[in-house]
C-alpha cells in the first residue's frame, strides 16, 4: 500500500499540473465573477496539497508486512480481468460495424466461453437468450434505435 | 469440412451481392425504408416537439408511404446531431433538424461539419422572441428599461441560456440597437430563468412565447416587446419592440436539413410531402399551440435564408467574442 | 380545506375511470421495468413514450407519463441493492449501504425498505402536494442564484461525509470528481474546457455512465479475480427474511420522514433533481445517526432516507410544474413537452382553468403508489432468487444490460466508452481504497456550485456579501462553513482537552 499510494500521490500530482496548465489558457472572464478558468486552478491547487499530503504520509509511514502486501492481485487475476476489458472494448469499437444483435452475441460467447470456460450449450443458451431479450426490450419496446451493420441488423 | 467452409463463403458473397442490388433498387422508388429524424437536441425541447409532431402527423395521415422515425442525438450544442448526419453523405434517408445551432454551432468552432455538408430540404415555421420582466417591476415599457440601462451600463440583468444561443443574441441586438450595455446572466435552460425571474432575481429574460404566454396571461410577467417588424398575430396587444425605437428584429427559423448531395428526386418528395404536412390541421394546431409563426420554405429558399443567416451570425458571434480566432 | 376535499373527490371521480385507472397502472408498470434497467432513467423513458400517448387524452398521458416517472423512481433501488448497478442517477445513494446489506445476506429487508419507503415517501409527498400546491409556488422560486449555491456548497461539504475512515481519500476523490465536472463547453463564456477535442465531451461527462463504470463494471472486475466464486454468501431465502423486521422499522424510522421532507421541499426548487435531494437525505442521516462509521457498510437507514427521498423528490417536482408551468428537471421538462404535444399548456392558471386535470393526476397519483407497493412486494422474492443465478452466468448479463442501457440514454456510443474508462478508474480506485462515492456525487453538485456561484457574482457585480446578506443562503452558507471546518474544530478542541495529544 505505502508503495502504490506514493506512486498515487505523484500520478495526482501530474493530473492537478495538466489542470493548472489548462485552467491558465483559459480566456479570463469577460463579465463581472471568475472565469472559465477559476475552478479548474484552484481546483488544481487544492489537488496539489492533497497528492502532496497522501506521498508524504505514505513515504514517512514505517514499512511493515501489512504495507508489503502486493495491492494489486496475481498474474492470473490480473488476465482474466484483462480478458474482459479487451473484449468489452472490442465490443464497443466494433458495434457500429457488426451491429448489436451479431456484437452483443459475440461479446457473451466470448465472455463465458473465453474468460469462464462454460460448456458450449449453457454458453449459446445465455447468448442466445440475453442478446434476444435486450434486443426485444430495447428496440422493440422501448423503440431505442440500437446500432445496426450495414445489412440491417 | 474444408469444402464446407468453401461453400458458405460462396454462399455469404452471393448474398451480399444480393443485398446490394436489392439497395440499388430501392434507391429508384424512394422511400423503401423508414426515414430516420436526427433531433439535436435532448427530449422534451422545442424541437423535440416539432419532430414528434410532424412525425405522427405525416403517419397518420400517409403523407409518405413509410414512416418518420424519431431519433434524438443531443450532446456537444447540436455538433453531434450535425457531425453524424454530414457523415451520412448522399443518403436521404436521413434529416436533422435545424434551428439557430444548426448555424451558430458551426460558426463557434464547435463541430467540424457547416453548411456545405447539408442539403436544405425545407423551413417549417419561425420562433418569436420576447422581453418579459416580472410584474412587479418598475419597467412598464422597453423603453424605460433601456433609459435606466443607458444611466446605469451593467446594472440591469438579463436571463438567458449559454452563450450563443438565441437568448443571447438578442440580449445582444437590444445592446446594440439602443446602445446600453446590459448585465446577461446565464442558466441552464428556460425553466431555470423563468424560476429566476419569477422570484424577482434578474431584471428581464428574453423568452419565446410558447414559454411566456401562460405566465403573461396570469399576470405574473409583463412583456415589454417582441423582437419582430410587426405585432404578433397571436397577440396584438403586446407592442414590437422597434415601435418603441429599439430597433432588434430576431426569429429563430424551424427547418429540417438532409446530408449533401442526395438525389435530386429523393429532395423532390421530400419537400413536395413536407409542403403537404403544413397544410395539415396536425401543423395549424401545433403552430398555434407553440405560437410559432407559420413559414414555409422550399429547399432552395430555405438555403438561401440559411445563407444570409449564416453570414448575419459571423458578424454577430464575432462581435459578442465567440468566434476563436485562428 | 372542505375546497381541498371537493376537490380531491373531483380528482378521484377523474383518477377511477376505468381507463385512467388502467393507464396508471400501465404507466407504474413500464415505470418499474425502466427504472430497474440501467443508465435508462425517468427521463428518456417518458421520452421515448410519449408516443404512445397519442391519442389518448391529456388528463390520460399525463396520468400514464406521471406513473412511468415515479415508477422509474421506485424500480431504480432494485438493481442498485442487488448487483451495484445504478438504475437510475438518483438510486447511486441506495446502493451504498443497499448493495453491502445484500452482501451480507440481507438482499430481502433491504429491497423491502425500498419499496416501503419508497411508498411512505411518495404517499407523503402527494398529501404535501395536495394540502399546500399552490402557496409552495412562490417559495419554489424565491431560491436565487446566492441561495442555490448556498445549498449545492453545503451539499459539497456533506461529501466528505461518504468517506469513512479515510477522510483525505475521499477529499481527493472528491476534488477529481469536481475536476471531472468541469470538463465540456463552459456556458457563461462559451469556452470549451477540457475537451481534448472530443465533441461528446462538451456536454461533459456523462453522470450515469460514469456512476455505472465505478460502481457495477468495477465490481465485476473485482468478483472475477478469483475463478468463480459465489458472490453472495449466504443469502437468506426464507419467507421472514424478505422483509424488513421490527428493528429495522425503528431504525428507519427518523430516516423515513426526514428523507420525505427533505425530498420534497428540495425536489420543489427547479434545478436542484431527485439525486441532490437522496444524497443530502443520507449525507444528513449519516451526520444525525449515532453511528454514523457504520453507514456504508450496511444500514437499513442508508437504503430508507435516500430511497425516501428520491420519491419524495419526484412529488416536490409536480408543485413548479403544475402551479407555475416550470419544469425542475430532466423528467419533468419532458412531461411539459408531452403536455403541449396534447395541447395543453401548464401555467399559474391551470388550478383553476383545467381542475379536473390537476386533480385528476393527484389522485391518480395516490392510486399509482399503492400499485406500486402492490407490485413491487412480491417481486422481492423474485429479485433476491436472482441472486442464485451463479455468477459466471450474472457477469455477461450485468456487462451487457449495462451496455445497453447506457447506450439507449442518448443513442450515443461514446458513453459506452465512458463506462468502460470509469469502469477500469473504479476497480484501481477499489484497490487503493479510494470511496467512489464522492466523486461522482462531486460531478452533480460540482456543476451546480460553479453554475450559481457565477451567476451570483455576476448579479452582485463581483460582490460576495451577497451570499451573506440574504437570508436564506446566509444561513446555509454559514452552515455549510461550520460543516467544512468541523474536523478543524473538534482536533483544536480534542487538543485542548487533552493537551499534548499529537495533530494525527
Amino acid at each position: 500500500m505505502k508503495k502504490a499510494e506514493m506512486i498515487t500521490g505523484i500520478v495526482l500530482l501530474v493530473l492537478s499540473g495538466l489542470v493548472i496548465w489548462g485552467a491558465l489558457q483559459m480566456p479570463p472572464s469577460a463579465s463581472f465573477g471568475p472565469g472559465a478558468g477559476f475552478l479548474p486552478f484552484w481546483l488544481g491547487v487544492l489537488l496539489t496539497v492533497l497528492a502532496t499530503i497522501l506521498f508524504v504520509s505514505a513515504w514517512k509511514r514505517p514499512a511493515n508486512d501489512k504495507e508489503a502486501e502486493p495491492v494489486f492481485p496475481g498474474k492470473q487475476a490480473l488476465f482474466a480481468i484483462a480478458s474482459v476489458l479487451v473484449g468489452v472494448a472490442v465490443y464497443i469499437s466494433l458495434i457500429d460495424t457488426l451491429g448489436y444483435l451479431v456484437d452483443t452475441f459475440l461479446l457473451i460467447v466470448f465472455l463465458m466461453k473465453v474468460v469462464e470456460r462454460e460448456k458450449w450449450p449453457l454458453t449459446l443458451t445465455i447468448s442466445v437468450v440475453t442478446t434476444g431479450t435486450l434486443y426485444v426490450v430495447f428496440q422493440v419496446l422501448l423503440k431505442i434505435t440500437l446500432p445496426s451493420s450495414t445489412f440491417g441488423f | 469440412m474444408k469444402r464446407f467452409g468453401k461453400l458458405s463463403l460462396l454462399f455469404a458473397v452471393a448474398f451480399c451481392i444480393a443485398l446490394g442490388a436489392a439497395n440499388a433498387i430501392a434507391a429508384s422508388k424512394y422511400p423503401e425504408k423508414p426515414i430516420t429524424v436526427i433531433i439535436h437536441a435532448g427530449a422534451g425541447g422545442g424541437s423535440d416537439i416539432f419532430a414528434r409532431t410532424m412525425a405522427a402527423a405525416i403517419e397518420k395521415e400517409r403523407i409518405l408511404p413509410q414512416p418518420l422515425v424519431v431519433e434524438n442525438k443531443p450532446g456537444g450544442s447540436g455538433g453531434i446531431a450535425f457531425a453524424y448526419v454530414a457523415g451520412k453523405k448522399k443518403d436521404p434517408y436521413f434529416l436533422v433538424t435545424a434551428v439557430t445551432s444548426f448555424l451558430t454551432t458551426p460558426l463557434m468552432g464547435l463541430t467540424p461539419v457547416g453548411l456545405k455538408d447539408f442539403t436544405p430540404v425545407a423551413n417549417f415555421a419561425f420562433d418569436e422572441y420576447m422581453l418579459m420582466v416580472n410584474t412587479k417591476s418598475k419597467f412598464k415599457t422597453a423603453k424605460e428599461a433601456i433609459d435606466f440601462a443607458r444611466a446605469n451600463p451593467k446594472k440591469v440583468t438579463v436571463g438567458g441560456t449559454q452563450l450563443g444561443s438565441s437568448d443571447s443574441i438578442c440580449t445582444y441586438l437590444i445592446e446594440k440597437a439602443a446602445g446600453v450595455q446590459l448585465n446577461y446572466v446565464v442558466f441552464n435552460g428556460g425553466g431555470e430563468v423563468n424560476a429566476a425571474l419569477l422570484g424577482g432575481h434578474i431584471d428581464m429574460a428574453v423568452a419565446n412565447p410558447g414559454e411566456a404566454l401562460e405566465l403573461y396571461k396570469s399576470g405574473k410577467v409583463r412583456i415589454l416587446g417582441v423582437f419582430q417588424e410587426k405585432r404578433l398575430v397571436g397577440a396584438p396587444d403586446i407592442p414590437t419592440l422597434k415601435e418603441q425605437g429599439i430597433n432588434a428584429i430576431y426569429v429563430q427559423n424551424r427547418g429540417l436539413c438532409a446530408p449533401a448531395g442526395i438525389p435530386a428526386d429523393a429532395l423532390k418528395t421530400l419537400e413536395e410531402a413536407f409542403l403537404k404536412y403544413t397544410k395539415t390541421e396536425a401543423f395549424k394546431k401545433y403552430c398555434k399551440d407553440n405560437m410559432l409563426t407559420e413559414a414555409y420554405m422550399d429547399s432552395a429558399a430555405f438555403g438561401k435564408f440559411l445563407e444570409e443567416w449564416n453570414g448575419k451570425y459571423a458578424v454577430i458571434l464575432k462581435d459578442m467574442n465567440l468566434i476563436k480566432k485562428k | 380545506m372542505l375546497n381541498i376535499f371537493d376537490n380531491l373527490i373531483l380528482g378521484f371521480q377523474v383518477a377511477t375511470s376505468w381507463e385512467n385507472i388502467l393507464f396508471c397502472f400501465i404507466g407504474v408498470l413500464i415505470g418499474t421495468l425502466i427504472g430497474v434497467l440501467p443508465g435508462i432513467g425517468p427521463t428518456t423513458g417518458i421520452a421515448i413514450l410519449i408516443p404512445i400517448t397519442f391519442g389518448m387524452s391529456a388528463t390520460t398521458a399525463i396520468i400514464t407519463l406521471a406513473g412511468i416517472y415515479y415508477g422509474a423512481m421506485y424500480g431504480g433501488s432494485t438493481t442498485s441493492i442487488l448487483i451495484n448497478l445504478p438504475g437510475e442517477s438518483a438510486s447511486v445513494m441506495t446502493m451504498l449501504d443497499g448493495y453491502q446489506m445484500a452482501k451480507k445476506g440481507r438482499p430481502g429487508p433491504a429491497l423491502g425498505m425500498a419499496a416501503l419507503a419508497s411508498f411512505i415517501a411518495g404517499t407523503v409527498a402527494i398529501v404535501l402536494l395536495t394540502l399546500i400546491a399552490p402557496p409552495l409556488a412562490s417559495y419554489a422560486v424565491s431560491f436565487g442564484p446566492p441561495e442555490y449555491f448556498a445549498l449545492t456548497f453545503m451539499g459539497l461539504t456533506l461529501v466528505s461525509a461518504l468517506g469513512g475512515d479515510k477522510p483525505l481519500k475521499a477529499y481527493i476523490s472528491a476534488v477529481v470528481g469536481l475536476m471531472i465536472s468541469c470538463v465540456g463547453i463552459d456556458a457563461i463564456s462559451g469556452v470549451a474546457r477540457f475537451t481534448m477535442g472530443s465533441m461528446s465531451l462538451l456536454d461533459g461527462v456523462g453522470f450515469i455512465g460514469m456512476a455505472i463504470g465505478l460502481f457495477a463494471i468495477s465490481e465485476i472486475l473485482v468478483n472475477i479475480e478469483e475463478p468463480i466464486k459465489q458472490v453472495f454468501s449466504d443469502a437468506k431465502l426464507g419467507i421472514r427474511s424478505l422483509f424488513p423486521n421490527l428493528q429495522d422499522w425503528k431504525d428507519s424510522f427518523g430516516a423515513l420522514w426526514r428523507g420525505s421532507l427533505l425530498g420534497f421541499f428540495i425536489g420543489t426548487l427547479p434545478g436542484s433533481g431527485a439525486t441532490l435531494c437522496s444524497f443530502i437525505a443520507y449525507a444528513v442521516e449519516k451526520k444525525l445517526s449515532a453511528h454514523p462509521e457504520k453507514f456504508g457498510t450496511g444500514v437499513i437507514e442508508g437504503v430508507a432516507a435516500p430511497e425516501g427521498a428520491n420519491n419524495a423528490a419526484a412529488g416536490g417536482a409536480m408543485v413548479p410544474l403544475l402551479t407555475l408551468g416550470i419544469p425542475s428537471g430532466g423528467a419533468t421538462a419532458v412531461m411539459l413537452g408531452a403536455l403541449m404535444i396534447h395541447g395543453l399548456r401548464p401555467g399559474p392558471m391551470l388550478f383553476s382553468t383545467n381542475p379536473e386535470f390537476v386533480w385528476g393526476l393527484i389522485a391518480s397519483m395516490y392510486i399509482g403508489n399503492v400499485f406500486l407497493v402492490i407490485l413491487n412486494m412480491p417481486l422481492v422474492g423474485l429479485w433476491v432468487k436472482l441472486l442464485k443465478v451463479p455468477y459466471k452466468v450474472l457477469m455477461p448479463l450485468i456487462l451487457t444490460i449495462s451496455a445497453t442501457g447506457i447506450f439507449a440514454t442518448d443513442n450515443n456510443v461514446f458513453d459506452m466508452w465512458v463506462m468502460f474508462f470509469f469502469g477500469m478508474v473504479g476497480y484501481v480506485m477499489r484497490k487503493l481504497d479510494f470511496p467512489a462515492a464522492p466523486m461522482v456525487l462531486a460531478l452533480v453538485i460540482g456543476r451546480l456550485v460553479e453554475m450559481s456561484l457565477r451567476q451570483s457574482l455576476t448579479i452582485s457585480h463581483g460582490d460576495i456579501s451577497i451570499f451573506f446578506t440574504r437570508p436564506i443562503s446566509g444561513v446555509l452558507t454559514v452552515v455549510a462553513l461550520l460543516s467544512l471546518f468541523s474536523p478543524l474544530f473538534r482536533i483544536l478542541w480534542s487538543r485542548y482537552k487533552a493537551p499534548g495529544k499529537s495533530l494525527a
